[in-house]
Parts: structure tokens; sequence; C-alpha cells
């Protein structure tokens, strides 16, 4: 034994054992920008979850209140009133509803498809794996977010569809990564081991393959939520998404476009809404890649 | 000799497999297309008058079915003929190609934008990796991707249009006009590749040939230019070439903020004003430029990359 192994033998024996998920948990909270993101989710997330509470959905965000149009912030409406005189700050709280609900359901949609087919495709190979990238190369022909826009000008705006549109842009390069990560553990050892036992197919896709895969899993969800909110909010301030007097962030900044001079407000409060959400899920996303695969930090 | 054959092989198959590809989006759109609710038809003449409704829908070949329509389109494409848009009466061909060159204007300055921020930004944070400068740098670089950019637009406006007064807001004629749009529309790529660039030169500078070249007494400066950023133009190169379809992309929206006559406001205003022909006609448009562009800079990494030309041979094509 070389005098450095004893001396790796030693240290280790004086410091406490963490389980994988342990030490990727401690690698996560040392990264103060994750945690920050981490943070800053957990309030948008908790506003959204609570906003029928602290805000009357019908008086404050749909009701016009012409009197009271276009104020600039004050005491009464901490953030001012739109063009309609409805409260901005309340519509921002109630906008967080829609544009997390369409981001992260556009991500369980992506990434489901994603999961299934790219399994598929990696793990039977052959046709199969053929089929699967060749439709992906068919929906990558159009960028993601233009795949978009065909999808929700062909069956029409509603929250649904415009998840589904997102959702659709995105799922081909999900495909592709897991793909990529399943073919890479598939020929592991203990998936030989595992068929060796007898396991089929199933239980070798579920029990084998599958855990090796989530940290891929989770770090797309993260990174991808972001740009999924991002989309929509694009596609409605195109008038294309969520349509007015429904409030969401990107259709409320269309709204207050307007009246960009004046009222900058209007076009301030929402953007920022927008853009701390999506920093605050890449920060969470990056520093997620970093403590799943040490190895990638640099 | 050989290589050549290789060559030129390799180049004829990614122009033929350009075919099946847009083949596929253009099916893809069309029908996509086809199935939006409403009826295009009496979008155009109203439901008032049956008979005129039906022979217009025999006009324009819409009671032939689906399959037909999308045949006689695509025969229609080779020729250069996409219809004639239900708004402005022209032909969709025409105007896709006459509102083409603004939107290359466009992305082509973004472009100077995207390369003048990253990959200084890139290079110096790389080299200092932890310093302040390289902190700021990151930071920077992060809030740049999460900015959406028709927020950025509006910012860009509300503070050197509206404010200051020193840039036009709107349209493509006044003299910088260009300069507001192209930083909206570069912003997030250059935020983007900043990432990449810093990424990137980190590896490459950790590697034993720039240790060699320190060791036999290069200059550190020379070592970076010569040595490290040589190596890492590749990878930056594949960056810009992925982004340079969501740029056409994201020209839709930065066109709309800033008024800008290019395709891709061409696109959005077809589909709010259920323009059936000019829509299909703008997406399946761009997605052939881009599919063009991407082969193109396919062949002309083989060509640039030596690594890339060798491993030419292997088949798998789908990772």
């Amino acid at each position: 034994m070389y005098k450095s192994d004893i001396k790796n033998d030693v240290h280790t024996q004086g410091r406490k054992h963490f389980s994988l998920r342990g030490q990727i948990w401690i690698r996560l909270c040392k990264n103060k920008s994750a945690i920050l993101g981490l943070i800053i989710i957990i309030t948008i997330f908790f506003i959204a979850f609570i906003a029928d509470h602290i805000v009357n959905y019908e008086e404050d965000v749909i009701q016009p209140n012409v009197s009271i149009r276009l104020q600039w912030p004050n005491s009464e409406h901490v953030l001012g009133t739109d063009e309609l005189g409805r409260d901005v700050l309340s519509r921002i709280i109630y906008g967080s509803r829609m544009s997390l609900m369409i981001g992260v359901l556009a991500v369980v949609f992506s990434l489901t498809t994603g999961v299934i087919l790219g399994t598929l495709a990696a793990f039977y190979g052959g046709t199969i794996d053929t089929v699967i990238m060749r439709i992906c190369d068919i929906f990558e022909g159009l960028p993601s977010f233009l795949m978009a826009v065909v999808i929700t000008a062909a069956f029409g705006t509603n929250i649904v569809n415009l998840m589904i549109a997102v959702g659709l842009g995105t799922f081909s390069a999900c495909t592709r990564i897991i793909r990529g990560n399943v073919l890479m553990v598939k020929d592991q050892d203990y998936v030989e081991a595992g068929y060796a036992m007898g396991a089929n197919d199933f239980q070798i896709i579920m029990f084998h393959i599958m855990p090796n895969c989530v940290a891929t899993i989770i770090v797309q969800a993260s990174l991808r939520v972001g740009s999924g909110i991002t989309t929509a909010s694009a596609l409605s301030f195109l008038g294309l998404g969520v349509q007015p007097p429904n409030p969401e962030w990107g259709a409320m900044l269309s709204g207050g476009r307007a009246y960009l001079l004046d009222s900058s407000y209007l076009t301030l409060f929402p953007g920022l809404a927008i853009m701390i959400t999506i920093l605050a899920f890449n920060m969470l996303g990056d520093g997620l890649r970093d403590a799943l695969d040490p190895r990638l930090k640099r | 000799m050989a290589k050549g054959v290789t060559m030129i092989k390799y180049i004829f198959k990614r122009l033929l497999l350009l075919i099946p590809v847009s083949l596929c989006t253009s099916a893809l759109v069309f029908f996509m297309m086809a199935l939006a609710p409403g009826d295009p038809v009496t979008a155009i003449l109203g439901t008032d008058k049956p008979e005129a409704v039906e022979a217009k829908r025999i006009e324009l070949g819409l009671d032939k079915p689906i399959g037909t329509q999308f045949v006689n389109y695509m025969q229609g494409l080779l020729k250069g003929d996409l219809g004639v848009s239900y708004t402005s009466k022209k032909p969709v061909f025409n105007e896709y190609i006459s509102r083409f060159p603004s939107t290359l204007k466009l992305t082509f300055y973004a472009m100077i934008v995207v390369v003048l921020i990253a990959v200084p930004i890139g290079i110096i944070s790389a080299i200092k990796q932890y310093s302040l400068f390289d902190n700021i740098g990151m930071i920077v670089a992060l809030t740049g991707i999460s900015m959406p950019s028709f927020w950025l637009g509006l910012l860009l406006i509300l503070l050197f249009s509206l404010k200051l007064g020193w840039l036009p807001s709107a349209g493509n004629s006044a003299p910088g006009a260009v300069i507001l749009p192209a930083i909206t529309l570069g912003a997030t790529m250059a935020a983007n590749l900043t990432r990449t660039t810093r990424s990137t030169m980190l590896e490459v500078i950790r590697q034993d040939y720039i240790r060699t070249a320190r060791a036999k007494g290069v200059g550190y400066r020379i070592t970076i230019i010569r040595h490290a950023l040589k190596n890492a133009v590749i990878p930056m190169i594949t960056v810009m070439c992925v982004e340079f379809a969501s740029m056409l992309a994201g020209a839709c929206v930065v066109e709309t903020v800033f008024s800008w006559p290019g395709v891709g406001r061409l696109t959005i205003d077809a589909i709010n004003r259920k323009d059936r022909p000019l829509a299909i006609g703008c997406l399946i448009m761009t997605a052939i430029v881009i599919s063009l562009v991407s082969t193109l800079l396919d062949i002309l990494y083989a060509l640039v990359d030596p690594r890339i030309r060798a491993g030419m041979g292997g088949k798998n094509k789908n990772v």
C-alpha cells in the first residue's frame, strides 16, 4: 500500500460518511447562487399557491376601474395601476400562477415524452431508434420557438395548447439528451448483472437504467422550466398565448407597451417578474448540474 | 486522393439529406396549419355569400383533399410559387424574398454584437478565473440568458429613444436604426457564447500543448492567442451555428418590438391576421433557410477542422 493511500484511509476514517444523495445536497448547499435560486423559486411557488388569499381575483385582477387608470406606484397601489385601472401588483401575483403552471407543465410534458422516446430509442436501437430520431429531426426543422408558434396558431390559444406548444417545441432536445444518457448506461456491468439475475427489459429500464438518468432529468427540468416560461411569455407578448384579460406576465408587458413613455412601470415590473423567475431557475439548474456532476465544474 | 473523394461524398450526402428533412418539416407545418380552426375563405369573404365562398374555395384549390393540396403546394414550392397572400394579394414568395434582406441585415449586425461582446469577455474571464472581472462577467451573462428579449428591447427603446432621443425606436430607414434591434437580438446569444467561450478556454489552457508552448518560452499573450484561442474556436462556432436558428426565431419577437420590416414580423402578422398561405409560406421558407444554412456550416466545419474530417467515415448520425 502506498503512503498516500494510508493517509487517505486515515483521513476518511475520521470523517462522517454521507450517502450519495447527502453528498450532492452538501455540494448544492455550498453553492450560494443555487441556494438563492432555490429560495426564490420556493417563494414564487408559495405566492402562486396562496394568490387567492392575498388577492381578490374578480375585483383586483380582472375588473376594470377606469377612474384610477395609469396611476404611478403609490401607497395604495404599490406597483401602480394599468391602462384599465387594475392593480399591477395583484396581476403580477396572479400571473405567477399562469407562468409557473405553463412552464412546469410544459416541462413535465416534454420530459415525459423525452424520457420515454429517448429510452426506447437507446435501449432497443435499430429501427425504433432510427424512426424516433427522424421524428426528432422533423420537429427540429424549425427552432423550438417557431414550432410553438405553429402549434398555437394551429390549435388556437388557450392554456392547455400553450403548454403543449411549449412542450412539443422542446421534446426532441430532451429525447436526444436522455438517449445519450441511456446509451452510456446500458452497457454497464450492473445492467449485465441484472440480466444475469433474470430481470426483464422493463425491470432493467426501471430499476437499473432510470436511476442513473435521474441526475440528467433533474438538471434538464430546472433549466427548461426557465426557458419554457420565456417561450410562453414571448408567445403571449405576440398575442399568440394567454389572452387578455387573463393576467400573464408577457401579455401584461404587451399591454403596457403603448404607454411606454408615460407609464414605464407597466413594462418594467412584469418584465422584472419574468426575469427574476427565470434567473432563479437558471441559478438552481447551474448549481444542480455542478452538484450532480462535479467533474463538469470548472 | 481518397480523402478528396470522401469529402465530395460527404458534401453530396449532406446536401441530399436536406431534401427529406425540408420535405418532412414542410409537411408538418402544412398539415398543422391546415388543421387551424376557422375557414380561411369565410375569413376573407364573410359568411353571407355562400356561392361566392364556394367559388373562391374552388379557385384556391381548397375543395381538393388535403393530400392533393399538399402535393400541389410542394410542386409550386419547387417553382417558387407559394400561393397568394389573402391580405396583400401579392405572391407569398415575392413577399418573403423582399423582406428577407432586412432580416439578414439584422442577424448580421446581431452576430457582430455577439462576437464583439462574448469573445473578449469570455477569454478574459477564463484567463483571470475567479477574479472580480470573471465574477461580474458571469453574473451579467447569467442575467443576459434570463432576460426575455422583448423586455430588453422595450427597456432599450425607453432609455435610448424615448428618454435620451439618441436612436430611432422603429423602422429600418433612419441611420443607426439597426443598433437597438441588433443588441436586443444578440444579447441572449452573447450571454450564451460568453459562457461557452469561458468554459472552452478554461479547458484548453489546461492542455499539455499550452504548457509545452509556455515551457519553450512563448510569451503568455501569444500562447493565448495563437495556441489556445485557435483550439477553442470550434466549440464557439458550434454554439453560434446552433444559435443561428434560434436567432431567426428570436427575430419574430425583436422585429415586432422594433417594427422592423423583416420576415419574422411578416410571419407573426400573417398568423395574427389568419392569412394562411402567407403564414405557411413564411414558416416553410424559414425552415428551408435554416436547414440550408446549418448544412452549409456543417460542410464548412468538415473543411476547416481536420478532426471532423478524420471522423467522417463514421455513420452514426443520431448523436
